[in-house]
């Protein structure tokens, strides 16, 4: 029987008063990739965001579990060091910080959390070279400010590179493809699919269904209106590029 | 007869100076001395009501009593900027220490020397210009003035090491305070980098006053560091007054770490053409203190340059204020002036006050100035959260990248061995 990684029950949330969502039941087993489709403003990057952490954001039903475990009662940095890792939408610039030393920082805090050795300075830029290589990035970007100046395809990398540094037990991808070139998303699936295992989750939200014909998700749910509106196979992608979101916004 | 606030009772008793100051015996120096203490007792310390003075408040002092220091030993263990100096002058209490000092083997064209020495003998000129916006502190500074550095680097004298200017306090039963006249002289070409540090952990209220006359000759160079760190019993009013001839370069950077009412207002005169001022201030105020900052650039010269980068932190009840003035007379044309500052307010009970100010009446000028002030950026520190980063390690992270570009002029070591230091003090409050 397989484990589940993810496990969430009737998640109602909201912002400021608005109810974002509307009990979301969803669970992720071990080695699954579940893909997330909807149109824009049905709560994606919310659910994303609350999965990782983010302050600002009020339960107001419902829980979330993570292998097992309450994920809400913990701050942003011990969901990391538990395993959850959340590619951003929109990667955050930090003017001033490099990218080497917050990479650095990012993963030997992990380490340190998990209770694994830290890297040392030389051993790290080793396995960051490396990684960085297969993922088509340049090197001087590992000195450049985090995010600062990135196009939206570097971005992206940036944070896949982030991905593969940290090896997460559940890999939420929120919006990986957009901005990206048909090279880019290659480079980028590539580099997703390379995480894939059997110990691993993955939840890919997208709002078009060409980055799951790179990314083959083992389950696709169409999210409208801050509920899941119906759950498929890889086939409900393919439906959903022909016939658009219109019926789900009807029905919500 | 003035009568004279409790402050002062102590130390000028029946409104007469006390007759420990130095150079008594020159008549020139006890009538410039009378003369700026009266003025001090009918002018009183500023007021709201003085532009300058809007901001930080001095109630605080004239509740204490203010006392000459004990002659006694500083427990503090000396730390240096860098390992690597020409010389070391230390100031106890703000009298230079003959035994902690390393002046004997100075490079070539470099003098140090400290204000009684130069006021001994019979013979001693005036060796303090005027300076440009003098004001109160600097009328009871000439007044009660003890010692001070006098440093003066000969023409074409190129000095590689940097020169180190170290202010230490000694643990004391009565608030006490002291008054230093420093004077910083470069001749034509000469060069000079001067580190100086004033930390103090005292617990007992220390109220001073630094009047620092610089002068750079045509082409001279000098390079600046100023690291304070009070306690949060500590008065300190600052004044640097630099006049900039041509060619010359002056770089500042000026790191403030705390204290109860701290006020560093630096005054550049920039006098010939194609000088150069650079000014970049840290200010990182936490519990109840003030620290207030005050530039006022003054381009008197065709073609002269200035660029002033200030960050202001502020937290706990604290008070950062920068007032920025940038004058460019009729006669500067081709002046380029840059400023720009920007505060982080590290609680909601903290306050950060700027007032940046342009005058130009000149008008083919380059004059950019930028001012903007907020929280911690929620999103960047989630960010970094989200990627394990512990809250406090990421908010350091990020105070950090606040303020680094302050330090992108100096080499990668200076740099660090900075970030270190400042990170250390506010981080334990260590010295
Ligand atoms: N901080 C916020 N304040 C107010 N409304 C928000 C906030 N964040 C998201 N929303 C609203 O919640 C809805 C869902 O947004 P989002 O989760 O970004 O959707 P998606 O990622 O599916 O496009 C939108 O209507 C959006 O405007
Ligand atoms: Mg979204």
């Amino acid at each position: 029987m397989s484990t589940p990684i993810l496990e969430i029950k009737n998640l109602h949330a909201r912002v400021e008063e608005k109810e974002i969502l509307k009990g979301i039941n969803l669970t992720i087993n071990e080695g699954e990739v579940h893909a997330i489709m909807g149109p824009n403003g049905s709560g994606k990057s919310t659910l994303s965001y609350i999965l990782a952490g983010r302050e600002g954001y009020e339960i107001t039903a419902g829980e979330v579990l993570f292998k097992g475990k309450d994920l809400l009662s913990l701050a942003p940095e011990e969901r990391a060091a538990a395993g959850v890792f959340l590619g951003f939408q929109y990667p955050v610039e930090i003017p001033g910080v490099s990218n080497i030393i917050f990479l650095k920082t990012c993963v030997n805090s992990v380490r340190k959390a998990r209770g694994q050795a830290e890297y040392d300075a030389i051993k790290f830029l080793r396995i960051v070279r490396e990684k960085a290589k297969t993922l088509n990035m340049d090197e001087a970007m590992l000195k450049r400010s985090v995010n600062v100046g990135f196009s939206g395809g570097e971005k992206k990398r940036a944070e896949i590179l982030q991905m593969a540094l940290f090896e997460p037990s559940l890999a939420v991808l929120d919006e990986t493809d957009s901005g990206l070139d048909i090279d880019a998303l290659k480079v980028v699936s590539d580099g997703v699919n390379a995480l894939r295992d059997p110990s691993r989750a993955m939840l890919v939200i997208t709002h078009y269904q060409r980055l799951l014909n790179h990314i083959v998700p083992d389950h696709v749910h169409v999210m409208a209106a801050g509920r899941i509106q119906e759950s498929g196979g890889r086939e409900l992608a393919q439906k959903l590029e022909a016939n658009g979101y219109a019926q789900y916004i009807k029905a919500a | 007869m003035q009568s004279i606030p409790t402050y002062l009772s102590q130390r000028i008793a029946g409104g007469v100076l006390p007759a420990d100051l130095p150079g008594q015996q020159h008549a020139w120096l006890v009538q410039k001395r009378e003369a700026a203490l009266l003025r001090f007792l009918n002018n009183g310390l500023p007021t709201a009501q003085d532009e300058d003075w809007r901001y930080t408040h001095l109630r605080a002092i004239e509740k204490e009593t203010f006392h000459l220091a004990d002659q006694s030993t500083p427990t503090q263990t000396i730390e240096h900027m860098t390992q690597d100096f020409c010389g070391s002058a230390v100031f106890v209490d703000g009298i230079l220490s003959k035994t902690l000092s390393k002046l004997d083997n100075l490079p070539a064209g470099l003098s140090v020397s400290c204000v009684r020495e130069k006021l001994k003998g019979q013979q001693a000129d005036d060796f303090f210009p005027a300076m440009i916006g003098a004001d109160s502190w600097h009328d009871l500074n000439t007044a009660l003035f003890d010692d001070g550095a006098v440093i003066d680097v000969a023409a074409g004298a190129v000095i590689e090491k940097p020169l180190e200017v170290i202010c230490l306090s000694t643990k004391q039963n009565n608030a006490t305070a002291y008054h230093a006249k420093n004077s910083i002289h470069l001749g034509e070409n000469a060069s000079l980098k001067i580190y100086k540090s004033k930390i103090s952990n005292a617990s007992h209220v220390i109220f001073s006053t630094h009047m620092n006359h610089i002068t750079l000759q045509k082409g001279a160079k000098l390079q600046r560091i100023v690291l304070s760190k009070h306690a949060d019993t500590t008065f300190t009013f600052v004044h640097d007054d630099v006049l900039i001839h041509e060619g010359a370069v002056f770089e500042k950077t000026a790191i403030n770490l705390g204290g109860k009412i701290i006020r560093q207002k630096t005054t550049m005169n920039l006098a010939g053409e194609n000088a150069y001022a650079g000014m970049n201030i840290l200010t990182h105020t936490a519990q109840d203190g003030t620290t207030d900052a005050l530039v006022d650039m003054r381009h008197n010269a065709p073609h002269t340059q200035s660029k002033q980068l200030i960050r202001s932190l502020a937290g706990g009840k604290a008070r950062a204020v920068f007032q920025g003035k940038i004058t460019v007379a009729q006669i500067a044309q081709k002046t380029d002036a840059a400023q720009n500052h920007q505060g982080m307010l590290l609680s909601d009970t903290a306050e950060i006050d700027a007032k940046p100010t342009l005058e130009i009446y000149a008008d083919d000028v380059k004059c950019s100035h930028g001012n903007t002030c907020g929280a911690l950026d929620e999103t960047a520190l989630f960010y970094l959260r989200s990627r394990g980063i512990p809250k406090e390690e990421a908010e350091r992270l990020l105070q950090q990248a606040f303020i680094a570009e302050l330090f992108e002029p100096f080499e990668e070591s200076l740099r660090d061995s900075l970030m270190q230091r400042i990170t250390d003090i506010i981080e334990k409050g260590a010295a």
